[in-house]
């Protein structure tokens, strides 16, 4: 290195920033010698010499996966809550999987963020569970807190159309890479629908076949997630559903109660406003049930005579 | 009528029952059934006013035959009337969840003739969409007061909730407004639904344990402070809350409990009066949750109050901070309004309110503190405290270091010491600190907008 720092570019995903990790583990590079750049945005300081970014082949997933059960290993397994069968309720290993959700935030300093913590966990080993004011473990737990209200979100705003194939799609833009993380959430709720989930920011999507107690993961190209997430082949039923979903929506609001009254919008800041656009209950496209009401929604002869209408 | 247009009706005439929580039973999926129940909850969407939808909530029908003179769906009422098909009602359940629009239903219903038939048909409807369909996600289903037991049973093993409106916080406020319901009929439902839980507990649980004989303790209390508490303990109950004796995914009768509802700011009965109503309920029928609800004026009757009357939005957040603090911090209702000094003040927060009232008791030094003073101590929870019980064996922490923790230092900081030191931003005369976290609340956007509007208020009882 000839004195200088190496700048080591990664590709910015949990297998990525493990293996840049190892090799800067192998290369005995010292922590203040070596930082990690995701490669998309990689600049170099004027004392840096730049190294990667490496490819995800064989060799590099195997040095990402030594490094992930070394971790394991040095932190989870060895904390001493773990040995007195403490931990699952209170951490469930929580210090070493909060890596994998910290991955996978939409943040270029994820893979400086994950070094510095990892760095920090094999020195420190099971005492990084207690050691929640350092700065390294603040970063992290800043990054995974993210993910995991993005994946909150993504259970609670994802949205599903029902196909005219009769399986279900619904397309969500987080501003993390969540879908990985939620789509068993999915399998178990829905068991026996046939479905996708596609992020076409991340380009990713979770299929579903009916029956299955697991999703598919794949990884799309743009013009592919793009294409899913446009997908507008709904079954007759679509519109009216959604129709109705916005009504109970807009006779739910209590009066009283709104923005001007309370000083601020609580409706905004539980459902941020970016996801607004894809919320049918929020679309005026949907005030209009049209001209189709569908058999099982057009209501029994008999109630409509007691209800005099 | 198409399914719509009732929605719309039905819809309209079940958002003033407030209870909306998909929450307190985690079940798992099943072969070939549609749909799990999270114990957390989930919620899908937020109303303009900035409320949760987690459920399907509508009435089965708003044709009432009682006369409830707060009630918009009174028999009295000039209201269009919809009954919904148990079919369709069902179906309509199953088809927003596949949307992943709701966890599922909350089932309740206007007296449709009399209190059996309502529930019979609220019934079959849930047998439809548990049996039929196959729906295995969460159901609450409101009892209507005088049903039969038999039919509350069956409500019970089809709903994973129960729930019996009380309405209003004394016999005479009720008597008073809603003159076809009767007290009586309202506890027996929740003394039966009680008492087929501990039935099923007593059955789950090994006989002669002390598990068993502790959950079959009546009433079953809180933490009252006798002992100290160990900071080991593990997920909710690093909280003061009593912990379930057996998980509610063992039960099959309503497992996640019951729960009840008061209308806030209709009749004249105090914060201090209704506070101690709740505990009463908690430990009389084991209730899950009180919910509050701020009584809009919408009907004019000479009992109510005008109908310009601002909701009691305060009033009724107020109440809902100070019931969280019963429930998991183990205050008791004589600690957050005095009968000498009966309202909540609506300014500042319970808690923060109490802790101003009881400076003496602080600071708290955040190295040596014992969880249940932790707790006490304002802008510091249940996480917060966990939090600090944990970074403090790693080492002395400071301001700082409770800043990274995300402590909400802005109300924590006046009462609490790092070893051994005050925070620098933090005044030490007591009348000082009173002053600055008064001003910082009356401040609040809330508070603000709240005083304007209510400052107009026209009568008070």
């Amino acid at each position: 290195m000839n004195g200088r720092s190496a700048l080591l570019a990664c590709t910015s995903t949990l297998e990525g920033v493990l293996a840049a990790i190892g090799i800067a583990y192998l290369a005995h590079v010292d922590e203040e010698h070596v930082r990690l750049v995701d490669a998309a945005c990689a600049q170099p300081r004027l004392d840096e010499n730049v190294v990667g970014p490496f490819p995800l082949d064989d060799r590099t997933l195997a040095l990402a996966g030594r490094v992930w059960r070394g971790l394991s290993l040095h932190v989870a397994t060895g904390c001493p809550r773990s040995r007195e069968n403490r931990c699952p309720g209170t951490c469930a290993g929580s210090c070493v999987s909060k890596v994998a959700y910290a991955c996978a935030a939409d943040d270029p300093s994820v893979p400086e963020a994950v070094h510095r913590y990892v760095r920090l966990a094999f020195k420190e080993g099971p005492a990084i569970a207690n050691m929640m004011s350092n700065p390294a473990v603040v970063r992290l737990d800043s990054l995974a807190r993210l993910v995991l209200n993005e994946c909150e979100r993504t259970r609670q705003f994802a949205r599903f159309s029902h196909l005219a194939d009769g399986s279900y799609l619904a397309s969500f833009r987080p501003a993390a890479d969540t879908v990985p993380f939620v789509a068993g959430h999915f399998a178990q709720r829905m068991g026996p629908e046939r479905f996708c989930l596609v992020d076409p920011v991340h380009c990713v999507a979770a299929v579903h076949e009916a029956g299955q107690k697991r999703c598919r993961i794949i990884r799309l190209d743009q013009t592919l997630a793009d294409e899913l997430a446009a997908r507008d082949d709904f079954a007759a039923d679509e519109q009216y559903v959604r129709a109705m979903w916005k009504r109970l929506y807009d006779g739910l609001a209590l009066d009283g109660r709104g923005k001007e009254e309370r000083g601020y919008d609580l409706r905004a800041s539980w459902m941020p406003k970016r996801f607004w656009g894809d919320l049918p209950e929020l679309d005026p496209r949907n005030g209009n049930p049209g001209a189709h009401v569908p058999k099982r929604y057009q209501g029994a002869r008999k109630d409509a005579l007691k209800d005099g209408s | 009528m198409d399914t719509y247009t009732k929605l719309g009706i039905l819809a309209d005439a079940a958002k003033y029952d407030v209870a909306c929580t998909s929450s307190g039973v985690e079940r798992g999926p099943q072969a070939g059934k549609l749909g799990v129940a999270s114990a957390a909850g989930c919620c899908h969407a937020f109303t303009a006013d900035g409320r949760c939808i987690t459920l399907l909530k509508v009435l089965l029908s708003n044709a009432c035959s009682y006369d409830c003179a707060y009630c918009v769906n009174r028999r009295s009422a000039s209201v269009q009337r919809a009954t919904f098909e148990p079919r369709e009602l069902a179906e309509l359940t199953v088809g927003f969840y596949k949307r992943n629009l709701i966890e599922g239903l909350f089932l309740s219903s206007g007296v449709l003739g009399t209190p059996d038939a309502t529930c019979e048909r609220m019934a079959e409807c849930l047998r439809i969409l548990r049996q039929e369909l196959r729906f295995n996600g969460y159901v609450h289903a409101k009892v209507i007061p005088g049903a039969s037991p038999e039919l509350i049973d069956t409500l019970g093993r089809l709903a994973d909730r129960l729930s019996v409106n009380l309405e209003l916080p004394s016999r005479g406020s009720l008597a008073l407004l809603c003159p076809d319901k009767d007290p009586a009929q309202i506890a027996r439902p929740m003394a039966q639904i009680r008492a087929v839980r501990d039935e099923e507990a007593a059955r789950l649980l090994p006989a002669g344990t002390e598990a068993a004989r502790k959950a079959l303790e009546r009433p079953q209390r809180a933490y009252d402070g006798s002992a100290p508490l160990s900071p080991g303990m593990r997920g909710q109950t690093l909280t003061l809350r009593p912990r379930a004796a057996v998980r509610a995914s063992k039960r099959a009768f309503a497992p996640a409990g019951q729960s009840t509802q008061l209308i806030i700011g209709a009749t004249p009965e105090d914060d201090n009066h209704i506070l101690q109503l709740s505990r009463a309920l908690y430990e009389r029928y084991d209730l899950k949750r009180v919910f509050f609800s701020a009584y809009i004026p919408m009907m004019d009757d000479p009992n109510l109050p005008d109908s310009v009357t601002p909701v009691p939005l305060r009033r009724e957040h107020r109440l809902y901070q100070a019931d969280w603090l019963m429930r998991y911090y183990a205050f008791s209702p004589d600690e957050l309004a005095t009968p000498e000094a009966p309202w909540l003040d609506l300014e500042v927060d319970p808690k923060l309110a109490w802790a101003l009232a009881h400076i003496d008791r602080f600071p708290v030094e955040v190295m040596d503190a014992p969880l249940e003073l932790l707790l006490r101590v304002p802008g510091i929870g249940p996480v917060g405290a966990r939090r600090i019980i944990r970074a403090r064996r790693a080492g002395r922490i400071t301001f700082d270091d409770l800043k990274a923790l995300n402590i909400t230092l802005k109300r924590a900081r006046h009462f609490l010491t790092c070893a051994g030191k005050r925070d620098p931003a933090s005044p030490l005369d007591p009348e000082l600190i009173r002053r600055k976290v008064v001003e910082d609340a009356q401040a609040s956007a809330y508070n603000s907008a709240r005083r304007r509007i209510e400052a107009a208020q026209p009568r008070l009882f």
